[in-house]
């Protein structure tokens, strides 16, 4: 049996869907649009951007916290305020929390919200799954989080984790168990969300809205969710073999059994390197609607920008060594790092 | 400035001024001795850091002032006056030459600094050519201290072994390999040379060099758990005659003391209770002959004092604890991180010596027990001593240094 909406959305073009309309009971979508179950059910962007920003705003409460924690510790030298294994785990919470918890999200909030407003389009391409990309987020992030209560303890390896550290010889607790599950089930709902915002932008501009008419945020953030669609893949295999390594028994990073002790830093770091591109640009395509808005020109440069914003994404694929200096590599893997890093530097500058 | 706080206009330039004075009495905040700066090399391998720093940061810093001298003189040119409110400013889009020229110069100004980059990685890499022949040093990290394993001759075969202090000659570059016994952790002395990781199953090289005798601290600089901020050691550099004199020392092993005495009741607890973790040449050394009587022990032989019971030879996670030979030439022990003998008059301190074998939990966060994962735990467990034991203990302990024998 079809499923049939109530309220068919409008279609971008204004045409109704001329369908005639059901009844359901139970399997009609959720229609309410006021009270806390309208937030619940949502799927509308603004909404959902909206519960993004105040999802990372809490979570920057708990960051914040627990910044404070380590700067009473740090503001003495042998401090006594936490203890070593405390304060291993705040360091990391803290890391973990405020690059996926806080700002991914608060770039989210302002992708969900603007994007669709920016090219013209009535919601994104895919609004039940823009939903389910915020309840992930929301659902690994408290995971996480709930190491502190029952997993013996936050995570204590640092928020990039390195093998062998975090295995189960040396970070026995289940904290990085947490830290692994938890970033998986985040790290899969950025996936979900960079899926739906490159549709959206690719196929639902308004017409007339070439993509070198759209605004320079929306273009920083296609570059973001290309970046996420790319890197995200990398950490989500990183963190399965840590999380097999833990609870299963495998032995990708257990050294005594051949494994590469670089193995990790590879794999986080091809990861970890357009991951701080994406936690960049869109504040870079934020101050580019702001500066214009208020001096009330049109942006200086478009094209500049925008193939900065692309020269970005590309380049900083190369350059992951450069987490990587004094890891034994060898000099010929590093000039590419601060030669591509510069030269990457150039177009934005 | 908007109506509501028209009226403290004329504390602006106060405030400037406070803001200013307050930032320049700040920046003078910091430790009085802060050993552990990169800005002070005192050897080839850090030198040739800092000749490539000190330039990329006068580029960077000149780069710094024009553009926020040309932001704040635009934004103050350019703003909106009173009465302007309703111009309509112009509505330029671009002008690509000027931004093919703000593209390109600093590209240029990114290669020159590139080729210096390169240059001074290539130097770092390169074995230089003067490099000690006659030995070579392995640095072997774990939770939570250092290990530097001698290698004379560079045969392949260790010499000797010791901890926490590594002493090298002045004027000669020294061949360093870092490996780990656990997890990575990073070499740093500062004052001599970059950094250099040490994970467990490779092997990654470093030079260092020292230009004058000095004793030069350093960190481990990869995160690996609680002691991670306790693991420090030093790089002694002596004069060559100096160094000659400390490795032949090194070379010779523990005597055994009489029996009767205080050390020997100090030697006995150590073989009950140490010699598991602990190795002292002429005690317990790997592959040894065990001996039971005075009569039997041969200075020049491989052989170990068992005494009264076995070296047990129980593995660790972390592999064995520091090597104690000659604990008496260090002046630093836990990591390098407490005072073993005073640097000017070489006094034992006895306080430090006997908390650390009563409570080593006071003194650095470790994980002695063993916990899932791992059958054995890291760091010196609380081994229970009687306070006699104790006392013992640290009389035999304060025997360990070269004898002329």
């Amino acid at each position: 049996m079809a499923l049939v909406e109530r309220e068919p959305l409008a279609l971008p073009s204004g045409a109704g869907t001329g369908v005639a309309v059901e009844p359901l009971g139970v399997l009609a979508r959720p229609h309410t649009k006021t009270g806390w179950r309208s937030w619940v059910s949502t799927v509308d962007h603004k909404k959902i951007g909206i519960m993004y920003g105040v999802a990372a705003l809490l979570f920057f409460i708990v960051g914040g916290l627990e910044a404070m924690l380590i700067r009473i510790q740090l503001a003495q030298p042998n401090g006594t305020v936490l203890s070593a294994d405390l304060y291993n785990q705040v360091y990391t919470m803290h890391g973990v929390t405020m690059v996926f918890l806080v700002i991914m999200p608060m770039a989210a909030a302002f992708a969900n919200y603007l994007l669709p407003l920016q090219i013209g389009a009535r919601d994104v391409a895919f609004p039940r799954l823009n939903a389910l990309s915020f309840w992930m987020f929301l659902g690994g992030g408290l995971f996480f989080n709930t190491a502190w209560f029952v997993g013996g303890g936050g995570a204590d390896c640092g928020w990039f984790c390195y093998a062998p550290n975090s295995g189960v010889a040396f970070s026995p607790t289940h904290g990085v168990d947490f830290y692994g599950v938890g970033l998986q089930i985040a790290g899969a709902a950025s996936l979900i969300g960079a899926v739906n915002l490159i549709v959206t932008v690719l196929n639902m501009r308004a017409p007339g809205m070439t993509l070198f008419r759209m605004p320079v945020f929306t273009w920083m953030q296609l570059v973001v969710q290309f970046l996420l669609l790319f890197s995200l893949p990398v950490i989500t295999v990183a963190l399965f073999l840590l999380t097999f390594d833990r609870s299963f028994g495998a032995n990708f990073f257990n050294i005594s059994q051949g494994a590469d002790p670089l193995l990790w830093q590879h794999l986080f770091w091809i990861f970890g390197h357009p991951e701080v591109y994406i936690l960049i640009l869109p504040s870079f395509g934020i101050v580019s609607e702001i500066i214009p808005t208020m001096s009330r020109k049109p942006i200086y440069g478009y094209p500049f920008m925008v193939f900065s914003g692309i020269a970005i994404g590309f380049m900083g694929w190369g350059v992951w060594a450069h987490h990587m200096f004094a890891s034994g590599l060898g000099p010929i893997s590093w000039p590419p790092s601060p030669c591509r890093r510069c030269s990457s530097r150039c177009p934005p500058g | 400035m908007s109506p509501k706080y028209e009226h403290l206009k004329r504390f602006r330039k106060y405030a400037t001024v406070l803001l200013g004075v307050s930032l320049l009495v700040l920046a003078g905040c910091g430790s009085q001795r802060t050993p552990l700066t990169t800005l002070d090399p005192r050897g080839e391998a850090s030198q040739a850091i800092q000749d490539l720093v000190v330039p990329v940061f006068i580029v960077a810093g000149i780069v710094f002032v024009f553009i926020n001298v040309g932001v704040l003189y635009v934004a103050v040119r350019f703003r909106r006056r009173k009465g302007e409110e309703n111009e309509f400013p112009e509505q330029v889009h671009g002008n690509t030459k000027l931004e093919l020229g703000w593209t390109i110069i600093p590209a240029l100004v990114m290669a020159g600094i590139a080729v210096g980059t390169v240059a001074t990685l290539v130097t770092l890499n390169t074995e230089p050519d003067n490099i000690a022949k006659d030995f070579e040093v392995r640095v072997v990290g774990q939770q939570w201290w250092w290990q530097f394993e001698y290698d004379l001759g560079r045969d392949g075969t260790v010499d000797f072994v010791t901890a926490s202090e590594m002493v090298i000659p002045t004027g000669t570059p020294v061949d360093l390999t870092m490996t780990s016994r656990d997890v990575i952790h990073s070499f740093w002395i500062p004052a001599l040379n970059g950094k250099k990781d040490a994970a467990p199953g490779r092997l990654s090289k470093l030079w260092m060099q020292a230009e004058e005798e000095g004793r030069f601290i350093g960190q481990c600089t990869e995160f690996c758990g609680l002691s991670h901020a306790y693991m420090r050691m030093y790089a002694v550099a002596k004069s060559p005659e100096d160094f000659d004199k400390w490795v032949a020392g090194q070379l010779t092993k523990a005597e055994i003391p009489e029996a009767g005495t205080a050390e020997r009741r100090g030697l006995d607890a150590f073989t009950n209770n140490c010699a598991g973790c602990h190795l002292i040449s002429g005690v317990n050394s790997p592959d040894c002959t065990p001996i039971k009587t005075e009569s039997e022990y041969d200075a020049k032989a491989n052989t170990c004092w068992v005494g009264a019971s076995p070296y047990t030879g129980a593995p660790q996670v972390s592999g064995m604890a520091p090597n104690l030979t000659h604990l008496m030439t260090r002046y630093v022990f836990v990591g390098a991180l407490y005072e073993l003998r005073n640097v000017e008059t070489g006094e034992i301190n006895v306080n430090n010596l006997e908390g650390w074998i009563r409570n080593p939990e006071d003194f650095k966060p470790m994980a002695p027990e063993p916990t899932r994962g791992n059958t054995y735990g890291r760091g010196m467990p609380k081994v229970n001593l009687t306070e006699d034991q104790i006392d013992d203990l640290v009389a035999y302990l304060s025997t360990l240094a070269p004898t002329s024998a």
